[in-house]
């Protein structure tokens, strides 16, 4: 399988070959795309609560696999070629679960509760989702846009922080 | 005013009722052209957390400054009157003592001060008490505590607050406000109100009425002793001098039986009733004159379970036909707050990174026998190949960013497992997390909790 390279991908032929590679090591049963329990046998993963939510937003045509395709310019876009938008948008992508461009309430609670499990009662967690779409959402429409998200975290500097630091 | 909006109708927890989804309205605050705030609808608005808008709360602030203002120094109440103590941000239990007390219309209410600080609704205890005064200007009143300063409550988190939920305008008015509240109160001619105590430099009450009250209090002086002062801590109120350097507090001074009662005697008074101290039962007799005489100083301490920690009870005085009577209560639940009022996504981002890049190291990282396969040759990569070294360098530093996220993380974390972390941030975590398990009982819990928290009761350098 050749791969074509473009101009997004920041990936030398050789950096390629090594991904596709992985890949490779990954696609336990050949099939050419990563089931969602490829990546849950990787035993590390197992306490990740994220790893379904990482797929779902690598997963652009929604099949509910990664092609290699997915998978690098996934990959691609967290790295230091990705833009500040482009982080911003994956870290927006991994709360709106139903991908219609809102975080509602339920999937900020949804979302929230996997990474918090039994440390807060649900009228807890509850209570923080009711008083953050409150504080976000400035057309009080009741759920929050990627620009009203974006104004939430400006301080957070996501741009450095969720990036794969190459020299 | 109307829940929060669930346009897709999925929010979890339908049972729970939804904060206003919009700041309190100006019809609904000042009906028909009302000049004072319709209290009673702002009290069900911010109970169930719904904002104010600041337009609205400076004209609650400004007008409540200038009634204060016009109050004198030393105030003179009959019973029957609700005496309160020290509230601290605690707005839940507020109401519950406004159950308690006796409803506006027909009990007095003095309030001893400390309304801010510590608990995490400072802005709502505020609006509601000075929203409160305005339309019972002459049956309800508020001294003025340690904690209505600039320098206690920027050191301590009302502050933060206000910055938070407003800005540094709204802090400032309300930091005037406190500048105009009185300091003292006559209750029947027979006992005082104030914060903290007694000084050395009180002989008279004359001298309370001569004060400059409209400043921020002083490092000493009288001003600073009504504030700041506590009665010596043993039974018998024994004390080595009249007034003994209070280190506690690093400023100010304990008084013992000696100086309570040449002032209770010299103006003609059976007992001061202050607040300042948190008690176990919500309130403390200084029996000092025997357990037969009438206690010559009373604790009152408003806040239950303060700083989510202490445990204690909170506790009313109800002064009827001359008789004393205390009422004690319970904690009530609010709404759980991140420490600074953080919102779920500055908490949990710093944890999707972490838990997103952890990811994709596990899926990107080589093993020593990489083999590069291409659809025309096989090329072995050996292990010191000049290429595998370089996409390892870069997976490596995958690793340490993942390092560098986990401190981060930690810098921002919350250890949200401990149900009883102090609103305020100030009990040292430390020794919180290895108290839990160790103790047993309200009583050790109130005591530990005191012991750690003694820096806290220091007046900040």
């Amino acid at each position: 399988m050749g791969v074509k390279i473009s101009q997004e991908i920041p990936f030398s032929q050789e950096e390629l070959l090594m991904l596709e590679q992985r890949f490779r090591r990954l696609d336990k049963d050949g099939s050419g795309m990563l089931e969602p329990n490829e990546f849950f046998d990787i035993p590390e993963l197992a306490q990740n609560p994220l790893v379904q939510r990482v797929i779902s937003v690598f997963d652009k045509n929604k099949d509910g696999n990664i092609s290699f395709y997915e998978f690098v310019t996934g990959i691609s876009k967290l790295s230091e070629a990705g833009s500040e938008e482009d982080k911003m948008r994956f870290l927006f992508s991994i709360y709106d679960i139903e991908n219609d461009g809102f975080i509602s309430n339920g999937e900020l609670f949804k979302v929230l509760k996997m990474m918090v499990g039994n440390n807060l009662t649900d009228v807890q967690l509850q209570q923080l989702v009711d008083r953050t779409i409150i504080r976000a959402d400035e057309d009080y429409d009741g759920k929050i846009s990627y620009e009203e998200f974006c104004k939430m975290i400006r301080d957070l500097e996501i741009g450095e922080k969720l990036t794969l630091h190459f020299k | 005013m109307e829940p929060i909006l669930d346009p897709l109708n999925d929010r979890f927890l339908k049972d729970l009722p939804a904060p206003p989804g919009r700041p309190i309205s100006r019809e609904l605050l000042y009906p028909s052209g009302q000049t004072v705030p319709n209290w009673r609808a702002l009290q069900t608005h911010l109970q169930k957390e719904g904002r104010v808008l600041k337009s609205e709360c400076i004209e609650i602030i400004s007008q409540a400054a200038s009634l204060l203002m016009s109050e004198s120094n030393l105030l003179e109440l009959v019973d029957p009157v609700t005496i309160v103590g020290d509230i601290h941000g605690q707005f839940y239990d507020m109401l519950r003592i406004f159950d308690l007390g006796g409803n506006f219309d027909s009990t007095k209410y003095l309030f001893l001060g400390d309304y801010v600080d510590r608990g995490s609704f400072s802005i709502e205890v505020i609006l509601l008490l000075y929203s409160i005064k305005l339309n019972y200007p002459k049956t309800v009143f508020l001294l003025r505590g340690n904690h209505e300063c600039r320098q206690m409550s920027s050191f301590f988190n009302f502050r933060s607050e206000c910055l938070y939920k407003y800005d540094l305008e709204v802090y400032d008015m309300i930091m005037d406000s406190f500048d105009a509240m009185p300091i003292a109160c006559i209750v029947n001619n027979k006992f005082i109100g104030v914060h903290g105590g007694i000084s050395p430099e009180l002989v008279s009450l004359q001298d309370i009425i001569d004060l400059q009250r409209v400043t921020e209090p002083p490092r000493s002086g009288l001003f600073c002793d009504l504030l700041w002062s506590d009665p010596v801590d043993n039974e018998s109120g024994q004390c080595s001098e009249k007034f003994k350097s209070n280190e506690v507090r690093g400023c100010s001074f304990y008084y013992g039986v000696a100086a309570i009662n040449s002032f209770l005697k010299k103006n003609k008074l059976l007992s001061v009733i202050r607040a300042h101290e948190v008690q176990i039962d919500g309130y403390k007799m200084h029996k000092w004159n025997g357990s037969t005489g009438f206690p010559v100083v009373i604790t009152i301490f408003s806040a239950p379970n303060y700083c989510d920690v202490y445990n204690n009870k909170g506790a009313v005085v109800k002064f009827n036909n001359n008789v004393l009577n205390i009422q004690q209560y319970n904690y009530t639940v609010h709404p759980y707050i991140l420490p600074n009022f953080m919102d779920i996504f500055n908490w949990s981002i710093p944890f999707v990174i972490e838990k997103v890049l952890e990811m994709l190291y596990q899926v990107v990282k080589t093993s020593d026998e990489d083999v590069i396969e291409s659809s025309d040759k096989k090329v072995v990569i050996e292990y010191n190949h000049p290429k595998a070294e370089i996409f390892r360098n870069k997976v490596r530093a995958v690793s340490k960013m993942m390092k560098m996220l986990k401190t981060l993380r930690e810098d921002k974390e919350i250890i949200i497992q401990l149900k009883g972390l102090c609103p305020d941030n100030r009990i040292p975590r430390g020794l919180l997390q290895q108290g839990r398990d160790a103790i047993i009982g309200a009583v050790d819990t109130f005591n530990k909790a005191k012991e750690w928290d003694l820096e806290n009761e220091k007046r900040p350098q």
